[in-house]
C-alpha cells in the first residue's frame, strides 16, 4: 500500500466514523434545539492542522459526506461552504492566532458560525426557504459553542490523519 | 520563494476546481439528476442501520447531555404536562362527547379509506441529520412494497411522503419541510387551500382559501384528494389555530397546528397508495 493510499484511507475512515456519529449520536444531542455538526468540526480541524490546501480539500470531502446524508437541501452546498471554511481556517490559523490553543478554539468557533450563516444564506438563495430549528443567530451561536467544545479532540485526530510529513507531501502533490 | 508561489498557485487551482465541482453538482441537483438520488439512497442504506444501532446504544448518554442543556425546557414541559394531566382528568365527559363527534366525522369523511388501503407500519430510525434538514428515515423499504411518493401517516395525522427508497430503508419528506405542500380542505367543508411547511415542527400555514370559505379556529383540515393530488382524500393534517386574510383581501390563510406529533414520532404507517396517473 502506498503512503498516499494510506492517508486517503485514514481520512476516509475519519469521515466514515464522523458520519456514523453524526447520524447516531450528535444529531440527537440538542441544546436549544441545535445539534453539533461533527463534519464541520472535521473540516475546520483539517484546516487548523493541515493549512489552507488540506483545509479546502478536507472541507470539500466533509461537506460531500454531509450532502450525502442530508435530504432536501441543495446537493453541493455543504461541499462549497465547508471547503471555503477549511481554506479560510487554514490561512488564518497560520497567521492570526499565533497557534495558541485559545486562538485556535476561537477561530474554530467563529469559522463554524460563519459556515452556518453561509450555508443558510446559500440554501435560501437556491431554494427560497430554510429549515433551521431556531433563528439563524441562535443556531450560529450554539453551533459555535459546540465546535469550541469538540475542536481540540478532533484536531488531535486530524493531526494523526496527517501525521507523517512524507505522506502529507505525497498526497498533497 | 518559488516553492511558496507554487504552493499558492496549487491552492488557487484546487479551490477553483472544488468550487466548479460544487457548482456543477448544485446545478445537477437543481435539475433532479437521477444518479445523485441513487447515490444518496445507497449511502443512506449503508450508514443509517449503523447510525440507528449507535443511536439505541447511546440514548441514555444523549438524554443526559440534552437534559443538561435543556433544564429550563424540561421544567416548562413538566409544568405543561402537569396542566395537561389535570385537564385530562377533568375531561372524561368531554372525551365521551368527542368520541361520538369523531365517529360522526369519520362517517362523514369516509375514513374507511385507511382500512381499505394496504399499509406498512415502520419505525422511525433516524431524524434530521443536522440543523439544516427535516427528513426522517424509516426501517422499511422497497422489500415491504414501499415506493417513492407514497403517503405516510402517524400519530393521528399526515406525516409526509416517501422521497427515496432502499430495500430496507426509506426517507420521508415531512409536512414541516418548507418544500412540502399538500392540497387541503376543511373537514366536511368544500373550500380548497394549500398547506405548506414552515420549518416549524408543530405549525404550518394553509393558504389560497377562497374568501368565501368558512374557516374558523379549531377546524380540522384534511387532505383534499383533488384531481392529480399526491395524497388520498381525508387524511387529517391539522387544526386551524388562527385565520387571516392575505394582503389584498382576496384569499384567506390559516395557521395550522399539525396533527402528527413531530417531536415524538416513533412509528409511522406508510399507505401503499399511489396517485392515479
Amino acid at each position: 500500500m502506498t503512503s498516499g493510499t494510506s492517508l486517503y484511507l485514514r481520512f476516509a475512515a475519519v469521515l466514515f466514523v464522523g458520519a456514523i456519529l453524526q447520524l447516531g449520536f450528535f444529531a440527537q444531542v440538542r441544546v436549544v434545539g441545535v445539534s453539533p455538526d461533527i463534519l464541520l468540526v472535521i473540516a475546520i480541524a483539517g484546516g487548523l492542522v493541515g493549512g489552507e490546501w488540506r483545509g479546502a480539500v478536507g472541507g470539500f470531502f466533509a461537506g460531500l459526506t454531509l450532502d450525502l446524508l442530508v435530504y432536501g437541501r441543495p446537493f453541493g452546498l455543504a461541499m462549497l461552504v465547508y471547503s471555503l471554511v477549511g481554506l479560510l481556517v487554514g490561512r488564518f490559523s497560520a497567521s492570526a492566532t499565533g497557534r495558541s490553543a485559545t486562538g485556535e478554539v476561537a477561530l474554530a468557533a467563529v469559522a463554524s458560525a460563519l459556515a452556518v450563516v453561509a450555508y443558510d444564506l446559500g440554501g435560501r438563495m437556491l431554494t427560497g426557504n430554510t429549515v433551521l430549528p431556531e433563528p439563524l443567530p441562535v443556531v450560529a451561536l450554539v453551533v459555535a459553542g459546540w465546535t469550541a467544545l469538540f475542536i481540540i479532540p478532533v484536531r488531535r485526530i486530524m493531526r494523526w490523519v496527517w501525521s507523517d510529513p512524507e505522506r502529507i507531501s505525497s498526497w498533497a502533490r | 520563494m518559488t516553492s511558496v508561489r507554487g504552493s499558492r498557485r496549487r491552492t488557487r487551482l484546487t479551490l477553483l476546481l472544488l468550487i466548479l465541482l460544487s457548482i456543477t453538482l448544485l446545478t445537477l441537483d437543481g435539475r433532479d439528476f437521477g444518479p445523485l438520488s441513487a447515490v444518496r439512497s445507497g449511502v443512506s442504506a449503508v450508514l443509517t442501520p449503523i447510525g440507528g444501532a449507535l443511536e439505541s446504544v447511546t440514548r441514555p448518554v444523549r438524554d443526559l447531555l440534552s437534559g443538561f442543556g435543556g433544564a429550563d425546557e424540561l421544567r416548562t414541559e413538566n409544568e405543561q404536562l402537569r396542566q395537561r394531566v389535570e385537564e385530562l382528568e377533568q375531561g372524561e365527559a368531554d372525551a365521551a362527547r368527542a368520541r361520538s363527534e369523531l365517529d360522526q366525522l369519520a362517517a362523514d369523511l369516509n375514513l374507511d379509506l385507511l382500512t381499505s388501503v394496504d399499509s406498512v407500519v415502520a419505525r422511525v430510525v433516524a431524524g434530521p441529520v443536522g440543523n439544516f434538514d427535516d427528513g426522517l428515515q424509516i426501517d422499511r423499504g422497497s422489500d415491504a412494497g414501499i415506493a417513492v411518493g407514497m403517503p405516510v401517516v402517524g400519530g393521528g395525522g399526515l406525516v409526509g411522503r416517501v422521497v427515496s427508497v432502499a430495500p430496507n430503508r426509506s426517507t420521508l419528506q415531512v409536512v414541516t419541510d418548507p418544500g412540502f405542500s399538500v392540497g387541503v380542505r376543511v373537514a366536511g367543508g368544500t373550500g380548497l387551500g394549500v398547506l405548506s411547511g414552515q420549518g416549524d415542527r408543530s405549525e404550518a400555514v394553509a393558504r389560497s382559501f377562497d374568501r368565501s370559505t368558512s374557516l374558523t379556529e379549531g377546524d380540522l383540515l384534511v387532505t383534499s384528494g383533488a384531481a392529480r393530488s399526491l395524497f388520498p382524500p381525508d387524511l387529517a393534517v391539522g387544526r386551524v389555530v388562527s385565520v387571516s386574510g392575505d394582503t389584498v383581501g382576496l384569499e384567506r390563510e390559516a395557521a395550522v397546528e399539525l396533527s402528527a406529533p413531530f417531536n415524538d414520532l416513533r412509528y409511522v404507517t406508510v399507505l401503499l397508495w399511489e396517485p392515479p396517473q
